[in-house]
């Protein structure tokens, strides 16, 4: 097997030189091909630091970001783009993910603008494809974010990273905003979409429910740095690492406490 | 189970309330009569510009040709604004001037805007050295006394309308370079625009859908306040000679034409004068107005 | 004993310019007892949160409530029950970081709410907010009293406001998503402090959640709202175990907690209904994977089947 996303000790640093915080650590993980990496911690432990970092939306302070093969701080702006179009995201809040004057039409086509040849009827037949691949009828194309619901919106932000067909998709707490209900409906979905489309994701979350369900390795993040990582199954049912217990325990729906 | 975090509206208007915009604009008309009154006035001043040629008395004498027999006839029922020292009808020199007016306000907004849109954008999305540069060259500017720099201009170019406007958009273009930037600088980190960035869409692209698209009601407000301004500027600049020449029928010049006499012959001077005054008033109403029409979140206070 | 807290066919509507436009709490009937800790649980949107301001008597502008809330025999639904605020009844909001006004130390905004409830002079309004912002167990409560809210992580906040609830010794402590803001080895202490707190003053809880799973564990009681209704109410064990009505069976499947990966989860399908204007029969009825066509025009009231365990869905009027 090989990684289709390769981070070799990415380390972010925030602040000042004389007050420098360490967002992400000297972090290393492999994400294999056609697997869910899923990445777990608390809020303030630099995931999503890391998961830009991944993406070259900041540069990293040192450590390198491979994807496919390619090294993405080694790339021209031209490649980086075109690199784009095969490496997607989804973001955490997905209301504040969607230019709220766009409406779900040139949201959706906007990658494919971007990335592909396709204009006029053309394009507007692969949105629609795209809407309905996601589950969003052909209701939705007209109409602006504010007339969606947040999982409706989310949808949208998975149609727009599927687009451009990517190999990979990072997905910053994608269902995090969302209810437990729709939450089902959209990790539903992801899976869906992975048979049907070949996909890695990197899945980052703080829920450890969401994280053994879908996924097949993990890596535990406290304070930018990975503290325990493995097989779901090795990690969740003999976890190693003091901070891992805690969070496992800490999880509600457990054990009465009253 | 999971503990989701409750999703964050972000501020920004849909653009859909433009079309709630034309029913919300005749809601706030009935109820800011002040708005209505700056409509009034607007239109009134278009309509002038526009068909002035068809309205005016005596187009020909608006124009500039000296009638001497009926020179300094006070106002009244055959010249309701009176005539000047060359016998012109004043009301025909007033309807006649409102084109000129508005042209070189025109241009002087759209040439200010959109240098100062460009300029702006750029610094404030793409922030560090640029940024850095033009900041300082618009404070550069703001430090100077806007009419003294404009003053230095023509006195550069040469008086005339077209270099009056050429220096009031030298003049102009920090303040809208500024608006821009500082929308551009607090759209730059929202997540719509990383997001953007992430599917690897064009810097221009970007800068133009999601920054943009999305910076409108500041700088529509401030160009309709210009456009009253300008016309202030700009009468000011003939007023002292720097603008049009005679026998033009600028507002300006009419006021400094009528200024020796203004009390014997109060109507030369006052007329034109009372013209900028409306044009000003008009377009500052009209700009408040639009400032609560595009912007609900201000209206709700 | 009768019951603490006793709502009764709360209605609440949002009137603009005369007409209602919307009502999004439709008839529902609780009652809190002496010590209880109860669930209140529902996708957002429900009606939870304006549940429980009705019952603090602090309705949002527009609302109207019809009905009755009785809080100790006391009608909070009148008008002079913002009175009582603070004294019988307090609540704890979902985002500590926005609930403290950010001008004013912590010590200060206590100190309001003591002033407005007791005589106390300022030594003992002092030695009174120290005393419970050790209950509340902030490592160094004299500190906190000191410090503005954004020199606080949002654990000590909420301890904080907590402390604030708590210091006119309320009878009903309304917490509305406490802990959905905070992290889940942080929500697990400030959940031990409630239970531990209630304990030692015995007052009532209504917990306001979405999480299925903090009900588990510290809920003697759940109420399941749905559309502005309770459909289902009874005994937390036995609600969780044996779920009678599809929207709470629908709540407990789409948990990804202990599935086996290689099966899809049993989402419910669609969303909760924006406006509940005009609905006829079951609102639940087009989400719902029994639906049958009388629930498009009868909506069951909540029936008891045994022993305190009540739901409202058709099949168990039926049955
Ligand atoms: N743009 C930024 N500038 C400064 N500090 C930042 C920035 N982004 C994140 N941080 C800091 O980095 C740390 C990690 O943040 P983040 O990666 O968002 O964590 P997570 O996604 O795990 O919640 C936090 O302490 C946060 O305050
Ligand atoms: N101030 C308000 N004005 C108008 N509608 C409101 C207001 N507050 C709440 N609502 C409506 O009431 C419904 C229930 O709201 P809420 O009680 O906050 O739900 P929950 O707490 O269960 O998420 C929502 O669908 C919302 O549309
Ligand atoms: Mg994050
Ligand atoms: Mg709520």
């Amino acid at each position: 097997m090989s990684a289709v996303l390769d981070l070799q000790d990415v380390v972010k640093v925030f602040g000042t030189r004389r007050h420098p915080h360490r967002a992400v650590d000297g972090v290393s993980l492999r994400v294999e091909e056609g697997s869910i990496f899923g990445l777990v911690g608390e809020s303030g432990s630099g995931k999503t630091t890391l998961a830009r970092c991944a993406l070259h939306l900041i540069e990293p302070t040192s450590g390198r970001a491979v994807f496919e093969g390619q090294e993405l701080g080694a790339l021209s702006r031209g490649q980086l783009r075109s690199l784009r179009s095969r490496l997607g995201v989804v973001f955490q809040n997905p209301v504040a993910a969607l230019n709220p004057r766009m409406t779900i039409a040139s949201l959706v086509a906007e990658p494919l603008v971007t990335h592909t040849k396709l204009r006029g009827s053309e394009l507007k037949s692969r949105v629609l494809e795209l809407l309905d691949d996601v589950g969003l009828g052909s209701a939705y194309p007209s109409r602006l974010p504010h007339q969606l619901s947040g999982g409706q919106l989310q949808r949208v932000g998975i149609a727009r990273a599927l687009a451009t067909t990517p190999r990979m998709l990072i997905l910053d707490e994608p269902t995090s905003a969302l209810d437990v209900s729709v939450q089902a409906q959209i990790l539903n979905l992801l899976r869906e979409l992975r048979t049907r489309h070949d996909l890695t994701y990197l899945l980052i979350s703080h829920d450890l429910d969401v994280i053994r369900y879908m996924c097949d390795s993990v890596a535990v993040m406290k304070q930018g740095q990975i503290i325990e990582r493995g097989d779901t199954g090795a990690v969740f049912g003999n976890p190693e690492h003091e901070y891992t217990r805690s969070l496992l325990a800490a999880t509600p729906g457990q054990r009465r406490i009253r | 189970m999971t503990y989701p975090l409750l999703p964050v509206v972000p501020s920004l208007t849909p653009v859909n309330e433009r079309f709630t915009g034309l029913r919300h604009l005749g809601r706030v008309l009935s109820r800011d009569w002040l708005a209505a009154f700056g409509l009034v006035l607007v239109v009134l001043v278009l309509v002038l510009a526009v068909f002035g040629k068809w309205i005016a008395p005596h187009p020909e004498e608006g124009a500039g040709l000296a009638n001497i027999p009926n020179r300094n006839l006070a106002p009244g029922a055959a010249h309701w604004f009176g005539t000047d020292e060359l016998g012109r009808d004043v009301l025909s020199r007033v309807i006649i001037g409102a084109g000129p007016a508005l042209s070189v306000a025109l241009f002087v907004v759209v040439a200010a805007a959109t240098i100062g849109i460009v300029l702006g954008a750029i610094a404030g999305y793409r922030g560090g050295w640029f940024d850095t540069v033009i900041m300082r060259i618009t404070e550069f500017f703001q430090s100077f006394p806007p009419l003294l720099l404009a003053m230095i201009t023509v006195a550069l170019l040469g008086a005339g309308p077209v270099n009056v406007g050429i220096a009031l958009a030298i003049a102009w273009w920090p303040w809208y370079a500024r608006i821009v930037r500082a929308e551009a600088a607090s759209l730059r980190d929202r997540s719509f625009v990383e997001a953007a960035r992430a599917m690897g869409v064009p810097t221009w692209r970007i800068l133009y859908r999601h920054i943009l698209r999305n910076s409108t009601t500041p700088i529509l407000v401030q160009a309709t306040v210009d456009i009253g301004t300008v016309v202030l500027w700009v009468g000011s600049l003939a007023f002292i000679g720097l603008g049009a020449q005679p026998p033009s029928p600028d507002w300006g010049l009419m006021v400094q034409e009528g200024r020796g006499v203004i009390l014997n012959r109060w109507w030369i001077s006052t007329f034109p004068g009372l013209a900028i005054f409306v044009t000003v008033l008009g377009f500052n109403l009209i700009g408040d107005a639009l400032r609560d029409i595009l912007d609900p979140r201000q209206t709700k206070r | 004993m009768s019951a603490l807290l006793s709502v009764k066919d709360l209605r609440i509507d949002f009137v603009d310019r005369g007409r209602v436009t919307n009502t999004p709490v439709r008839g529902i009937d609780l009652e809190v007892g002496h010590g209880e800790i109860i669930g209140v649980v529902g996708e957002s949107g429900c009606g939870k949160t304006l549940t429980g301001l009705a019952v603090l008597g602090l309705l949002p502008g527009g609302a109207t409530a019809t009905g009755s809330v009785l809080l100790d025999g006391g009608d909070q639904l009148a008008p002079n029950a913002a009175n009582r605020r603070g004294e019988d009844v307090s609540i704890v909001f979902q985002n500590p970081g926005t609930a403290f006004n950010p001008v004013f130390t912590i010590g200060a905004q206590l100190r309001n709410v003591v002033r407005r409830h007791r005589d106390f002079t300022k030594r003992e309004e002092d030695a009174h907010i120290l005393n419970y912002l050790t209950l509340v167990q902030l490592p160094d409560p004299a500190r906190a009293a000191a410090s503005y809210p954004h020199e606080l992580s949002g654990g000590m906040l909420q301890r904080a406001m907590i402390a604030m609830a708590l210091l006119c010794e309320p009878k009903l402590l309304i917490l509305d998503e406490p802990t959905t803001a905070l992290d889940v080895t942080v929500a697990k202490q400030i959940l031990e402090l409630v239970l531990d707190l209630q304990r030692q003053f015995g007052f009532s809880v209504l917990l306001i959640t979405h999480n299925l799973g903090i009900v588990h564990d510290i809920c003697d009681r759940v109420a399941v709202l749905y559309a502005g209704r309770v459909i289902e109410l009874g005994e937390t064990a036995e609600v969780l175990k044996s779920p009678k009505h599809p929207y709470t069976q629908g709540l407990l499947d789409a948990l990804p907690g202990n599935r086996d990966p290689n099966m899809p989860l049993a989402a419910i399908r669609g969303t909760v209904p924006s406006n509940l204007l005009g609905i006829t029969g079951c609102a639940f009825a087009d989400r719902c994977p029994l639906v049958i066509d009388e629930c498009r025009r009868i909506d069951p009231a909540l029936l008891e089947s045994t022993n305190g365990h009540a739901d409202a869905c058709i099949r168990t009027v039926r049955a």
